[in-house]
């Protein structure tokens, strides 16, 4: 009787207790990872919530012009005038770099460049009048307006100023964000951003 | 006819190791026992919680979608910014630098030529008075070199002349940038 008492215990310890130990760590793993997933979509949840329709659709106008979804020429344009007005100069010329813009032949297909995934267009904008200081002055205004714009280089002389712009722009597809479920917040980093583009707009 | 009568039991006594065995044998059954049992309902307990989480992760799912546009616009919005921010992070500062060079350097002086590019920025500076440009080169380059130095490789003079047209004195000059 003891004997068999022993033995049952050693049979119970190998069929239900060890392998109950596994399912149940298993679980607890599993559970942790749930409250996390849920966490995540309560935040989610919360970011939503907080969001005014409004202000997001300002906002949401605002980034599309900052990075547009394309070479957007007459925002190119609208941007340079504007720029040209503030800093006392007058637009000369706008020159594009000159290839191919479609072929079948994937070969010989133009090829966009990009940085870190970003493609742009690179410019040469050509200003007159005003002075060379006028003429630094626009790349100044130049940095500070959207769409965002990077300079390589910059050529300003008493009559006129010469300037080497890649304007950025980037596709977006919504349809992946369509099943995306975590929203993060902004973040300080990203609302000061906002803020800042919003004072380039005004 | 037999005149004594034995007493004791021919059955022999458990010895008290066979007790203990005994007694160790259902202490060690009993403990499995109640562990078994414990383990089983814990892990119902936590099946249960999970299936109670999965189902609040549904719910969820569903509010968060319940107004895919407002969703998209923000997560646009924010993939926007990060883009935007990290073109603005590394992007080159050449206009910076030259405003910098311009304000320090262009005080008596005129600046009739800014050329810039990632690594240096060339300058043409003109002036009628020959101290100005003596006060240029001696002191105020010399100034900025100082509270630049950090950034700042070498400022090489290229040349000096007096333009015969304008009767200015020039001096062009290239600021080599880290």
């Amino acid at each position: 009787m003891p004997l068999a008492l022993l033995l049952a215990g050693l049979i119970m310890l190998w069929i239900i207790i060890l392998p109950q130990i596994g399912e149940v760590n298993e679980l607890r793993d599993d559970l942790d990872l749930q409250r996390s997933k849920n966490d995540e979509l309560e935040g989610s949840q919360r970011v939503l919530d907080s969001l005014n329709e409004t202000a997001l659709d300002a906002d949401y106008q605002l980034v599309m012009r900052a990075l547009p979804q394309n070479k957007s020429i007459s925002l190119i344009y609208e941007s340079l005038v504007n720029t040209s007005f503030d800093s006392n100069v007058t637009i000369g010329s706008l020159n594009l770099e000159v290839g191919n813009v479609y072929s079948s032949d994937e070969s010989e297909a133009p090829r966009e460049r990009n940085v870190e995934g970003v493609p742009f267009l690179n410019m040469l904008v050509r200003v007159n009048g005003g002075s060379a200081k006028d003429a630094a002055n626009f790349a100044d205004v130049l940095y500070e307006t959207i769409p965002v714009v990077e300079i390589e280089e910059i050529l300003a002389t008493d009559t006129d100023g010469r300037y080497d712009v890649d304007f950025y722009f980037k596709p977006i597809d919504p349809e992946t964000f369509k099943a995306q479920t975590r929203i993060d917040p902004l973040g300080s980093d990203l609302e000061k951003l906002l803020v800042t583009l919003r004072s380039w707009d005004e | 006819m037999k005149t004594s009568i034995n007493l004791v039991s021919k059955k022999r006594k458990p010895s008290a190791f066979r007790k203990r065995f005994f007694v160790v044998s259902i202490g060690f059954f009993s403990a499995i026992f109640v562990i078994s049992v414990s383990l089983i309902l814990y892990r119902l307990i936590l099946q249960n919680q999970l299936a109670e989480l999965e189902s609040d992760e549904a719910k969820l799912i569903s509010v968060v979608n319940q107004n895919p546009e407002k969703k998209v616009k923000y997560l646009t919005v924010r993939e926007r910014l990060i883009e935007i921010n990290n073109i603005m992070k590394r992007r080159k500062n050449i206009n910076a630098r030259i405003s910098s060079v311009q304000s320090s350097l262009a005080e008596e002086v005129s600046i009739t030529l800014i050329e810039g590019d990632e690594t240096s920025v060339k300058l043409r500076v003109a002036s009628e008075n020959l101290l100005f440009v003596n006060n240029l080169l001696e002191q105020k380059i010399n100034e900025y070199a100082a509270a630049n130095n950090k950034i700042i490789k070498r400022i090489e003079m290229t040349s000096f002349n007096l333009n015969p047209t304008s009767l200015q004195y020039e001096v062009n000059f290239i600021i080599e940038f880290i």
